[in-house]
């Protein structure tokens, strides 16, 4: 359409220009020979005249427009393409402003006077505000933050190098406190952004916490290896110098932390160790195998000596680079010495059971040599005295032969003695071999065998049950004999003898007893009861060795009993005994005759 | 026959005890024949015929050995070891007469084989009843060992 415009314009032009020209050499023509038809000229000349012009200006005018409608077309095009890169740069920014909404932190931007003017999805999730809520709210008031210094303080810091980092805390809508590590920076353009603010925040509130704790546990394990008194616990570096000091160190070893630390390890040991080079080697080999312990002796800052037990470990970090050794010490030096007390206790100990077992030989021996040759002449004396009164009685007179008698009665006597001596070093010396004992069993043994030293006489037994025991019944036995056979010696005189045996209640433990209805004796007496030796009856009124009770009061006491006895004289005496581990109920009953129990197992 | 020579060695070494128990055998008339040994030695000497006691059949086999535990040279107790381990001598029954009631040479003594242990008590009255209570039962009431029992391996 445009090409068709432009191709008329000239064809126009030409036939306007030819329309004109022909007006004019008609014209031309009417004048020379004005001979024609007059009416025709004049009007066919102003017509065609007119016709041209008309012509003529329509192809200008549309040949004009023409131009005009071109001139148009160019200039919106030229529009058209303006306003396009204006767009492209738009979408360009926001796109660039969208990548900050990926990042986790918060970005902000804030104006002068410290309102909100730009506000990233990440500062939506860490404030929990979203952008309409935050536009235009002022910064500091709007998270009530809380600064590490002030808030002046800070703006200075950011106005003279135009950025500042720290760390805030703030508050999230939800109310909760968050801490917030901060990088700000300040425009210094001089165009209107000048003072503007960008803020980029993290929220640090999970890490604050496991830092804070990580530093309590520290903190404690510090307080807990410096406070520890009774190991001395500290550090080497890879060389051995000491690198910490706890409170253990310094009171086995003397130096202080400030005294020490720097200073290599090897101080603490005696010069010898120092120069056979000791210390380098222990380091080696805790180096080499992760540990080394050993005893030894160290030298205090005093100068004085120190038994300890040292373990030193290896350490090292996660990718197994050694960062030096720790090195836990424990003072010995009172223990050496009480195993060296020790040890010459045993030793000393060793040495008296050495002597009492060789002094128990030699008694012994003694005591064997004694039943042999002690009694040999007693033997001798009665013999010879008995075939003297035998053989040669007609040379005697009677006096004669009561002092013989009295000769024999008193070898006798002596032979009773030795056997009485004889039975209590065996008893003293024989151990004690427990089974659990039925005591009414053997009591109704022991009152078997006694028979005939009551023959011929009115004895009434009153036997109540007594316990069980763990005792050694060989000797519990020969407690009941020597009991027994005191119950009826010195029952002799009564014409009706009542002798009981029963168990008794005594501060909650079993106790037997043994009474008699006998001549008794005066308690301040009692304490002679039990005496090698010592009698308290006349021997003419009844015979005896003074060695029975004591058997007795030995035999009881091996076995971690009790013995004792209660009487008054002409009233009886009653002699009590416990046994360690005797259980059964103390019966009141009295019975006469002895009652079977079986053994329980 | 030359085993049973004589009824009793009786091994003593005590004079006075030695003479109160030959006092208290005769007085029985238990025993004819008695030797005395006085000490160990020559209690086996005499029973395995050696040196002194030295004879043509090897043994000397009496009816009953009175045996003191406290002798010298060879104590009571090795005689007794040396009798009991003995094929020709262990059934010669043996009792033991002595001061001692200690239990290791009662133990001891019944290990080896013993026949009897007698205390000799001091009353001289109740050591002269035990001597005839002995003899009566060993050389009288007790039917002895057959003597092929004690000499089967005898030379003549």
């Amino acid at each position: 359409m445009k090409g068709h415009i432009r191709d008329i314009l000239p064809l126009g032009v030409t036939i306007s220009l030819f329309l004109l020209v022909i007006t004019a050499w008609l014209s031309y023509r009417g004048s020379v020979k004005q001979t024609g038809a007059v009416g025709l000229e004049l009007s066919t000349y102003v017509i065609l005249g007119l016709a041209s012009g008309l012509f003529l200006a329509a192809v200008v005018i549309i040949h004009s427009r023409e131009i005009a409608h071109r001139a148009g077309a160019q200039l919106s095009l030229k529009e058209a393409q303006s306003a396009g890169a204006l767009e492209a740069q738009v979408t360009a920014l926001h796109d660039r402003t969208a990548l900050f909404d990926l990042a986790f932190d918060g970005i902000l931007s804030r104006d002068r006077s410290g309102a909100i003017q730009y506000w990233s999805r990440g500062a939506e999730e860490t404030y929990g505000w979203t952008k309409e809520e935050a536009l235009g709210k002022i910064t500091h008031t709007f998270l009530q933050t809380q600064f590490p210094e002030s808030l002046t303080k800070m703006e200075e810091a950011l106005h003279q190098r135009g950025r500042w980092e720290g760390e805030l805390i703030q508050t999230r809508r939800d109310g909760a406190r968050i801490n917030v590590a901060s990088r700000c920076s300040i425009a210094n353009g001089a165009d209107h952004t000048a003072g503007n603010v960008l803020e980029i925040n993290r929220n640090i509130t999970e890490r604050k916490k496991i830092e804070a704790k990580l530093q309590e546990n520290e903190q404690r394990c510090q307080l807990m290896v410096e406070g520890v008194r009774d190991f001395a616990i500290f550090l080497l570096d890879t060389d051995g110098r000491v690198a910490s000091w706890n409170a253990g160190a310094e009171r086995f070893k003397g130096y202080t932390a400030e005294e020490i630390i720097g200073k290599h390890f090897s101080c603490f040991y005696p010069q010898d160790d120092i120069d056979s080079g000791k210390p380098a080697m222990e380091l080696r080999i805790a180096a080499a195998v992760g540990r080394f312990e050993e005893e030894g002796w160290r030298i205090r800052k005093d100068g004085s000596k120190l038994w300890e037990n040292a373990i030193i470990t290896r350490l090292e970090d996660k990718s197994g680079r050694m960062l030096g050794f720790s090195k836990v010490t424990q003072d010995f030096t009172q223990r050496k010495s009480a195993a060296k007390i020790l040890q010459s206790l045993n030793e000393d100990m060793e040495r008296r059971s050495m002597s009492l077992e060789a002094a128990n030989k030699e008694l012994e021996a003694f005591t064997y040599s004694v039943s042999h040759d002690l009694r040999a002449p007693l033997r001798h004396v009665d013999g010879f005295s008995r075939l003297l009164l035998e053989k040669h009685s007609s040379q005697l007179d009677e006096e004669g032969k009561r002092m013989l008698e009295r000769v024999r009665q008193g070898t006798q006597h002596m032979g009773a003695l030795v056997d009485d001596l004889l039975n209590l070093s065996r008893v003293s010396r024989r151990e004690v071999s427990a089974l659990v004992t039925d005591l009414n069993t053997l009591l109704e043994e022991v009152l078997g065998e006694l028979k005939p030293s009551w023959q011929g006489r009115q004895v009434e037994f009153q036997i109540g049950r007594l316990p069980f025991a763990h005792c050694d019944p060989g000797l519990i036995r020969q407690v009941l004999v020597n009991l027994l056979s005191n119950a009826i010696k010195f029952t002799r005189p009564r014409a009706r003898t009542i002798i009981e045996v029963g168990q008794a209640q005594n501060d909650a433990c079993s106790v037997v007893f043994v009474r008699d209805n006998g001549v008794g004796f005066k308690m301040k007496y009692a304490g002679k009861l039990f005496g090698v030796f010592q009698r308290l009856h006349r021997a003419e009124d009844f015979e005896g060795t003074g060695v029975g009770l004591v058997t007795v009061q030995r035999i009881i006491h091996k076995h971690g009993g009790r013995v004792w006895a209660a009487a008054e004289i002409d009233m009886g005496a009653t002699f009590y005994f416990t046994l360690e581990g005797m259980e059964g109920e103390p019966s009141g009953d009295n019975i006469t005759a002895p009652e079977v129990t079986a053994v329980k197992g | 026959m030359h085993s049973h020579a004589v009824d009793i060695l009786l091994v003593e070494d005590n004079p006075d005890d030695l003479e109160l128990a030959l006092h208290a055998l005769r007085k029985e008339n238990l025993a004819n024949r008695i030797q005395v040994a006085r000490d160990g030695e020559e209690a086996l000497d005499y029973i395995f015929a050696r040196d002194d006691y030295a004879g043509a059949n090897g043994y000397n086999i009496p009816k009953l050995i009175l045996l003191d535990l406290k002798l010298p040279k060879v104590d009571g107790i090795e005689v007794l070891r040396q009798i009991k381990t003995h094929p020709r001598t262990k059934t010669i029954p043996v009792v033991i007469l002595t001061s001692s009631t200690e239990q290791r040479d009662l133990v001891e003594g019944y290990s080896l084989g013993v026949n009897g242990y007698i205390q000799k008590p001091v009353d001289f009255d109740q050591f002269r009843d035990t001597v005839k209570q002995i003899g009566l039962f060993w050389l009288i009431i007790n039917e002895p060992p057959p003597a092929t029992a004690t000499s089967g391996n005898q030379v003549s």
